[in-house]
């Protein structure tokens, strides 16, 4: 008997997945739990593994857009023909649908009338959201689509694209949260440099003894720092702004296609080497592609880290709800002023951005100056002193 | 336009009148369309004759005298192959076949004979005849006498069919179809014949093959047949005052030939379709206008096209369920919400 594989639920939110790729071919003998099919939420990507062995038969090509809970693919017994998908019954009468059924496989369900407008005008209607019967995309929401493409600022006349990337996925994701961040939020992002000859002299002399990254030692620093400023440890709710117990810590991980920011839970109670392990146990998930969604969910305060890239100050955005993310910049030798001495020393820039609905200025500046201070000399990171 | 109120009725009797007047091959001949005429109580006291069941040609046997109103046996068999021969020979015949329902005994006459003669003499005869029919549920008269079957007819290639919708229309097409070359079959639905409108004075000709748009709309284009116009354009009222639904109601007037290039305007405008017909559904005008339109303008349709019509049975004799059978407004409305997408 044929066993369906359906289109996942990867968290709450989640309401509709696309199909990245397939990972077995259409036709292919797999074995139970075997990865078959790469498929992705708005948050990660997720790969479905075969619920039992048997003959993979594909229901949906890369690319679709299926409600959880969509068949996109079969296992079949050998010799065993593909189902045949039942027809969408006939709407009856009654009220419309809340909920959009899951479509046929890989299929937008749609009016001829639609279709040819989708056509004229080159649109995929894959990105149109259909408020016929059972979702289908009618006319008027072809046009809608229309009128919010136009009403969007207008693209210049882009020259001829030599490729192009789907704007889909995790990259419409990070757009949409992005812009939701900027639109929603009062941002201020200030700056300083801090001295950290102190920090590499620590990293240097531990990693005589094990292997700790710069960052493992920046989220240990930024939990210390939050729990003294919890406000900053914050998320605006209706009208109350809730000061957070846990500090969890995210942490922006580039892929070569995107960005995603793992999490840390609980680093003001973890040691120095949890967090290290934990860092690179979470880095090597996320380019691996299985994260899972507890694992990028439930971030109190971000740290975005250009350094390696030679970047010293930028404005990065607050992740959304949170009220405030900190910018790392690398760390370069130059000449300063030491105890009023010439001399070489370890400087980073680092940058703050808060949320000034939620925290002003002097307490933001006091929350970088304390970090600045245990980046100098890490020992305050580890206790009052 | 005249300003001029009459029933459904007069219209039609009006139209054969002017016809008869203006051209002396026209006549008239079918049971009791004079109806009493020479009979003793009428003649010589100047009397009225009957005039038709339901008094449709009432007055003609008086103007234009027994020759040319023709009492005929109960025979439709024999008074229709009559007419197809009179009108092979040079006469323009109003037959009238009283209820649509018996057309079965005069079938041969009609398909094998009036429709053909113009083919099977390579041009050399034309048949000019009309077939004058009551069609149409609502009389109470049971499944013998309720039907409409103009379906039937509209299959047959050789025959034009008309099913007027108003007073005025039933003039016009009338005297195109009496005018007409080929053997028409005109529908009337008994329940409209007391229904008044505006008709001018005067000879005028509605095209066959010629649609009318009864209300102009824009967002759903309803096809309705005779009677169904009223009760499509008292749904467009209904869903205007409503819910501000903007309905197109479109009278095909005559179904063969049919005018497939308002209708499809008309989707092309509006996207949806419903059609509403009284006839029954299988192989009917209904199926054959969503045919039409979904072969022709597939593209332009933003929904399924629906269609209203009376349900595959013989007129019921129960008042309540010949009620039932007939498409009302109330299934129109839910027709086109259907077809808007909106259940």
């Amino acid at each position: 008997m044929a066993v369906q594989v359906v289109m996942p639920k990867l968290g709450m939110a989640m309401t509709e997945g696309e199909v990245v790729r397939w990972l077995r071919e259409d036709g292919a003998r797999v074995a139970r739990d075997e990865p078959i099919v790469q498929v992705m939420s708005k948050k990660i990507t997720y790969e479905v593994k075969a619920p039992q062995e048997g003959i993979l038969r594909h229901a949906a090509p890369p690319k679709a857009k299926l409600a959880v809970g969509a068949v996109i693919g079969y296992i079949l017994a050998p010799g065993e023909e593909l189902p045949v998908i039942p027809a969408a019954p006939a709407a009856a009468p009654g009220p419309a649908p809340a909920e959009r059924p899951p479509t046929p496989a890989g299929e937008v369900l749609a009016t001829p009338m639609a279709k040819r407008l989708a056509r004229e005008h080159g649109i995929d209607l894959g990105e149109v959201r259909g408020t016929g019967p059972g979702g289908r995309v009618q006319e008027s929401d072809v046009l809608a689509y229309l009128e919010q493409r136009r009403m969007a600022p207008a693209a210049p006349e882009a020259p001829p694209a030599a490729r192009t990337v789907p704007f889909a996925g995790m990259r419409r994701a990070i757009a949409e949260r992005m812009t939701e961040s900027l639109q929603a939020m009062a941002q201020v992002t200030i700056t300083t440099e801090a001295d950290v000859t102190g920090l590499v002299e620590f990293v240097d002399r531990l990693k005589a003894q094990v292997d700790i990254s710069y960052t493992a030692v920046l989220v240990k620093a930024v939990a210390a720092a939050l729990r003294r400023h919890p406000v900053l440890n914050a998320t605006l709710v209706g009208d109350e702004i809730r000061l957070l117990d846990e500090i969890n810590i995210g942490v922006g991980v580039a892929l070569e296609d995107g960005l995603i920011v793992p999490v840390i839970r609980n680093a003001d109670r973890l040691t120095l080497g949890e967090i290290d392990r934990e860092l690179r146990r979470l880095a090597a998930a996320a380019r691996a592609g299985t994260l899972t969604v507890d694992e990028v969910t439930g971030s109190t305060f971000t740290i975005s880290n250009l350094g390696m890239y030679g970047i010293d100050a930028f404005t990065p955005i607050i992740n959304p709800p949170e009220a405030a993310i900190l910018g790392v910049g690398r760390i370069i030798e130059k000449p300063a002023v030491y105890r009023g001495q010439l001399a070489v020393r370890s400087l980073m820039t680092l940058s703050l951005t808060f949320d000034h609905r939620i925290v002003d200025g002097a307490p933001a500046a006091a929350f970088l100056q304390t970090l600045a201070g245990m980046l100098a000399q890490p020992a305050l990171i580890f206790g009052e002193v | 336009m005249a300003g001029r109120s009459m029933t459904f009725r007069e219209a039609i009797n009006e139209a054969i009148r002017l016809e008869m007047r203006r051209d002396p091959t026209v006549i008239i001949m079918g049971e009791d369309v004079a109806g009493g005429a020479r009979l003793p109580h009428v003649e010589g006291r100047g009397e009225e004759a009957w005039g038709g069941v339901l008094g449709v040609t009432k007055g003609l046997a008086k103007e234009f005298g027994r020759t040319r109103v023709l009492d005929t046996p109960i025979s439709e068999s024999a008074f229709i192959g009559a007419a197809v021969a009179a009108a092979a020979t040079g006469l323009r015949p109003i037959a009238e076949l009283m209820f649509v329902d018996f057309f079965g005994v005069c079938m041969d006459q009609i398909f094998n004979q009036g429709a053909k003669l113009r083919y099977m003499f390579g041009g050399k005869a034309k048949v000019p005849m009309v077939i004058r029919t009551m069609v149409g549920a609502g009389f109470r008269a049971a499944g013998q006498h309720s039907g409409c079957h103009y379906s039937v007819f509209t299959h047959m290639p050789g025959l034009k069919t008309v099913v007027p919708s108003t007073p005025y229309d039933a003039k016009g097409l009338l005297i195109s179809a009496i005018r007409d070359d080929d053997p028409v079959i005109f529908f009337e639905h008994k329940v409209l014949y007391d229904m008044e409108g505006e008709v001018p004075e005067g000879e005028y000709a509605i095209p066959l093959g010629q649609a009318d748009i009864k209300r102009e709309g824009r967002d759903v284009t309803v096809v309705a047949i005779g009677r169904m116009v009223h009760f499509a354009l008292e749904a467009a009222e209904r869903l205007a005052a409503g819910d501000g639904v903007s309905v197109e109601v479109v009278d095909p007037r005559t179904l063969s030939p049919l005018d497939e290039e308002t209708i499809i305007s008309s989707v092309k405008k509006t996207h949806r379709l419903v059609v509403v017909d009284e006839d029954n559904p299988r192989c009917s005008m209904a199926t054959d206008i969503v045919a039409l339109v979904t072969t022709r303008a597939i593209e332009y349709l933003d929904g399924p096209p629906q269609m209203v019509t009376a349900p595959h049975t013989v007129v019921p004799f129960s008042p309540v369920l010949e009620d039932y059978y007939i498409p009302s407004p109330e299934k129109i409305i839910q027709a086109v919400n259907t077809a808007l997408g909106r259940v």
